[in-house]
């Protein structure tokens, strides 16, 4: 029956590319930290037997992740740069989302542009603009003197973890805003109009009705950017620099670009990985389900 | 909610969440249980004779007390003398910004042939790229002291005939048989040069050589806090704390003597917030940085990067004047060399005394030839007069230290030094 | 007093507050990438300080311009390439499996499902550094221009399925049960009936793969080997913190002016093409948003 496998020899070349390029990747991720390394170059050798796996640099590298220890010192302070910059998403991104998608009727076209654009500009292109903003005689330090606010140039490009946070806060809140207004603007008028209708104040309307339901798509954007937060190194390497702000990704990236202990990065990989397990299968889940409940109301 | 779909509770959330954290913190013992017997794969580590220390493939060490004579190996033979010059390209594998984009068109005009070049950003990067599979694609390899042995051991680099290289006579007779290679066998010196401190002298109130200990200067600069940096080179680095505490062993392999190299480091962070970049040549004639360990041949060549209207003479550079870190690179031809006649005479080519010169006018590196004195590349303009500091003489060079490669539980030992002082 | 109360209190009127901070956003969320882009006409080599109007850094300076420096020039060419090698093999690949995931109805629908999308959700260092260890070790593929293709391959393809799965989940079969109806092979329905429906949505995936490909940092830059192969991000990141003149400034501003012609384009034509469904512009800015989702 052709029928049969059809459709499904379509999918086949992708499916194929992603099997040898995404998941056994992912396979050798683990030979290499569960492997050993040539005595000549100390570079790594990957063992593909799980039976004579060796486990020197994951033990290293969990005992460098007890408290006290470098990595957990690094860990800790990633998740805090990733809770505050989230924190900081949600602040500012949430009413902009909410006023797009429940008002701005007349300019909404012109405000969705504007929102889509950051998108299109490169990560790198905005962490230039505040590197030029953010110089010794930049416009920052130059308003604020004007301003009257400091004395003298403050040096934000030195190690300054309020940098940092500012940095990841506008790097990642456009990925957040345009996912938190498709969900927002989903919820039916209909349903607020009741609320409405049943004596709420715009506020407790916004409290018991909106909040609650906007509460899957504020959880999924979160998680939407945290992930890639946590993998984050190059924008500590451009706005600070320092190992004061290091997080998790320079650990890593120092591994595996500027020293020979592959197999540390490699441990250091699958840690966080599971790590961001839990928060991946959650978001794989709420995504599942939602087109889940999409195809249904097709059917 | 279709019936095939199992839902998860906030519950049933929250117990995986532990279940992941439980299962972390609980590796370590269970690891430690099963993998109590894990070996790295054998190293030819431990002494050998009287005290010298065996690297990986079962060269020793090479110190300048202890020269080596690199093996020869029957697979791995030099060209034979006398061969016709290859139609090119020529592929270079090197440091970047570190050799004069001119004096390559020149070779390429003399010999009518054309050069490409690849550049690594340290030398881990290169090695990780000889290895896989891709030394084919180099001719010429710009290699360190440190890593010379494991090159050889490993075969990644063939020796050299000399009949092609009639110039190694311009080289200082001092190294012209190299402590760390014999007889040149497989390498041939391209620069000189010392690790020490740039500053502006415009800036601080009170310079390096005003210091009983100079180095100290950088435990004391909290009036210059965000504008003091060190060389982004685990060696390099740590090395300076070493030397800063009169231990001129600076290959030490001794766990105490690194863990305190380290905490000097972390010091340094909180002191005085240090940057970690090896972007001294641009930083310090553009203000940004006002002290920082360099190298000297960044800071002779960083009067090409000052601001209009700003003179050399703010640039100021201080190596020791005895025990001063130095150190040569060298030139290497890989095994695998589609091009090995015309990586010789590559080589031979950058022995040139002018052709010397005109490297060091542009990236501010000594190379080590006879026409390089400092009276010729001073007066002749090739270094400003305030940085012959940044000059070495051959004598300068026998007495200073170097690094030099360690054994791979040595390398190991400062790797994660390194890494415990850049995690902050 | 009261009017304002009013005014302000009116829950159907325009919220002001919410309305500013919008704004504000929007100015806060632009106004870095503007200055950057007018910093690129400066006339000296400040990159902070406004020293006059000059074009030297778009191509008047014969050295140092975006025209004439060759480490700049190269890296604008390296990421057009590979911008061009990643559409050409990402689109028709991610097309087939979108295809194919819509339709399939067997058990490999699900794990393939899944599949697609974990690349979405793995953070690019991870992604990056396991393409790394299995081009050095397993696959001994040399890194450089195909190994970087090969990396940027791989997350595209997620971003086509999904982009083009939208817009099949709202075709419907009924185009092609009617063809075969008419008598043509599974095949010829779905050349004639299905395939021309999904241009715009194939149009769309081609722009977006575009962008994706020309901002690309993390596995670029572990898959490139030196400088030749050195993308307009990767050269953003060396140079930002120390050697960079205006140019920089010129060379990304070029890069942005081009993903958004492009992306302005791939909408003009979304619309065009789309113009027989009752598609509106907010309907397709919506679908555009979905992506992220």
């Amino acid at each position: 029956m052709t029928r049969r496998w059809f459709w499904p020899s379509f999918a086949l070349p992708g499916a194929g590319w992603l099997i040898l390029l995404f998941l056994i990747p992912t396979y050798a991720v683990v030979a290499v930290a569960f492997g050993t390394f040539d005595p000549i170059f100390s570079t790594p050798v990957p063992i593909w037997n799980p039976l004579h796996w060796q486990f020197a640099s994951m033990r290293s590298v969990l005992s460098g992740l007890e408290p006290g220890h470098a990595f957990w010192i690094v860990f800790v302070r990633t998740v805090g740069y990733v809770a505050i910059s989230l924190a900081g998403c949600l602040l500012i991104g949430y009413p902009v989302a909410y006023y797009l998608a429940r008002h701005a009727r007349r300019t909404k076209g012109l405000l969705l542009v504007l929102l889509i654009v950051p998108f299109w500009v490169s990560y790198l292109m905005r962490m230039l603009a505040w590197v030029g903003l953010l110089l010794p005689d930049g416009l920052v330090n130059r308003t604020l003197m004007d301003v009257g606010v400091i004395s003298a140039p403050r040096a934000w490009l030195a190690g300054q973890a309020s940098s940092v946070v500012l940095a990841l806060v506008y790097g990642y809140v456009p990925y957040l805003i345009l996912p938190l207004y498709a969900t927002l603007d989903r919820i039916d008028r209909s349903v607020l109009e009741a609320g409405r209708d049943l004596g709420g104040s715009p506020i407790r309307t916004f409290l018991h009705v909106t909040l609650p339901l906007s509460r899957h798509g504020i959880l999924a954007a979160s998680v939407l950017i945290a992930l890639p937060m946590f993998g984050d190194y190059y924008t500590n390497d451009i706005i600070s620099n320092s190992p004061r702000t290091s997080m998790i990704g320079n650990q890593i990236n120092l591994f595996f670009q500027g020293g020979s202990e592959q197999a540390v990065g490699a441990s250091l990989v699958i840690v966080l990985s599971l790590f961001l397990a839990v928060l991946m299968s959650y978001y794989l889940w709420i995504t599942v389900r939602a087109s889940a409940e999409t195809k249904e109301s097709l059917l | 909610m279709h019936p095939r779909e199992r839902p998860t509770s906030r519950r049933q959330f929250l117990i995986r969440a532990g279940v992941v954290v439980g299962t972390l913190t609980g590796a370590d013992a269970l690891l430690s249980a099963c993998g109590g017997s894990a070996k790295v794969a054998a190293t030819t580590t431990g002494t050998g004779e009287t005290g010298v220390l065996m690297g990986p493939g079962g060269i020793p060490l090479a110190r300048r007390d202890h020269p080596v004579t690199l093996p020869l190996y029957s697979d791995n033979a030099a060209i034979d003398s006398g061969l016709n010059l290859e139609k090119g390209p020529l592929n270079l594998f090197n440091w970047s910004a570190y050799i004069n984009p001119a004096v390559v068109r020149k070779f390429e005009r003399e010999h009518n042939v054309k050069v490409s070049i690849t550049t690594f950003e340290n030398e881990e990067e290169a090695i990780a790229k000889l290895t896989g599979g891709n030394a084919a694609n180099f001719d010429v390899w710009w290699g360190t002291v440190d890593y010379i042995s494991r090159a050889v051991a490993g075969k990644l680099i063939q020796p050299l005939n000399h009949s092609y290289l009639p110039n190694l006579r311009n080289v200082w007779p001092s190294l012209q048989s190299p402590y760390y290679d014999q007889h040149s066998r497989y390498t041939v010196p391209y620069t000189v040069y010392t690790t020490g401190i740039g500053w502006r002298t415009d800036k601080l109130k009170k310079a390096p050589p005003d210091y009983a200990n100079p180095y100290d200067i950088f435990w004391d600069a909290h009036p210059y806090a965000g504008k003091v940096a060190i060389l982004d080179d685990q060696r390099e680095a740590l090395g300076m704390t070493l030397l800063r505490r009169h231990i001129y062993d600076i290959n030490t392999e001794n766990p105490t003597l690194i863990n305190r190299a380290e905490k000097d480091l972390a010091e340094l962070t909180s002191l005085v917030n240090v940057k970690v970049n090896v972007n001294d040549y641009t930083d310090i004639p553009s203000g940004a940085t006002w002290i920082s360990q360099a190298w000297s041949g960044d800071m002779a060549g960083a009067w090409n990067y000052l601001p209009k209207g700003v003179k050399p003479t703010v640039l100021g550079y201080w190596s020791p004047a005895e025990h001063a870190e130095t150190q040569n690179d060298m030139m290497t031809i890989l095994r695998g060399a589609k091009h090995p006649v015309l990586a010789h005479t590559f080589l031979n080519f950058m022995l040139d005394n002018q052709n010397g010169l005109e490297n060091l006018s542009w990236n501010g590196y000594m190379p080590p030839l006879t026409a390089c004195d400092p009276n010729t590349v001073i007066s002749k303009g090739y270094i400003p007069k305030n940085l012959a500091s940044t000059v070495i003489r051959e004598s300068d060079f026998k007495k200073g230290v170097t690094i030099d490669a360690l054994t791979t539980k040595g390398q190991s030992l400062w790797e994660n030094a390194w890494s415990t002082f850049k995690a902050g | 007093m009261r009017r304002v109360r009013n005014w302000f209190a009116n829950p159907w009127g325009q919220p002001r507050a919410l309305g500013a901070i919008t704004w504000l956003y929007m100015v806060w969320s632009i106004a870095p990438v503007l200055i950057a882009i007018l910093f690129s006409f400066n006339n000296g080599r400040s990159r902070s300080v406004w020293q006059g109007f000059s074009l030297r850094w778009w191509w008047r300076d014969p050295n140092n311009s975006v025209l004439h420096d060759p480490t700049l020039r190269g890296a604008l060419e390296q990421s057009l390439r590979l911008a061009g090698l990643d559409m050409l093999i990402a689109v028709p690949l991610g097309v087939g499996l979108a295809i194919g995931l819509t339709r399939w109805r067997g058990y490999g629908a699900k794990p393939v499902n899944y599949l697609m999308l974990f690349p979405l959700v793995t953070p690019e260092i991870v992604m990056a550094v396991s393409l790394f260890l299995v081009f050095d070790h397993l696959y001994n593929v040399p890194f450089g221009t195909e190994a970087q293709v090969l990396g940027q391959v791989t997350f595209s393809i997620s971003y086509v399925v999904i982009i083009v799965r939208g817009r099949l989940l709202s075709v419907g079969p009924e185009y092609e049960e009617a063809a075969r109806d008419l008598g043509a092979s599974p095949l010829g329905a779905f050349r004639l009936a299905l395939l021309p429906l999904l241009y715009p949505a194939v149009f769309a995936s081609l722009i977006v793969v575009f962008a994706l490909s020309i901002d690309d940092f993390v596995v670029t830059q572990y898959m490139s080997a030196g400088q030749q192969t050195q993308t307009v991000p990767i050269l953003i990141y060396q140079t930002v913190r120390g050697t960079a003149t205006p140019a920089l400034n010129a060379l990304a501003s070029l890069m942005v002016i081009v993903t958004l012609l492009s992306v302005g384009l791939a909408y003009l034509v979304y619309r065009w093409a789309s113009r027989a469904q009752p598609v509106t512009s907010s309907g397709a800015l919506n679908e555009i948003a979905a992506l992220e989702a």
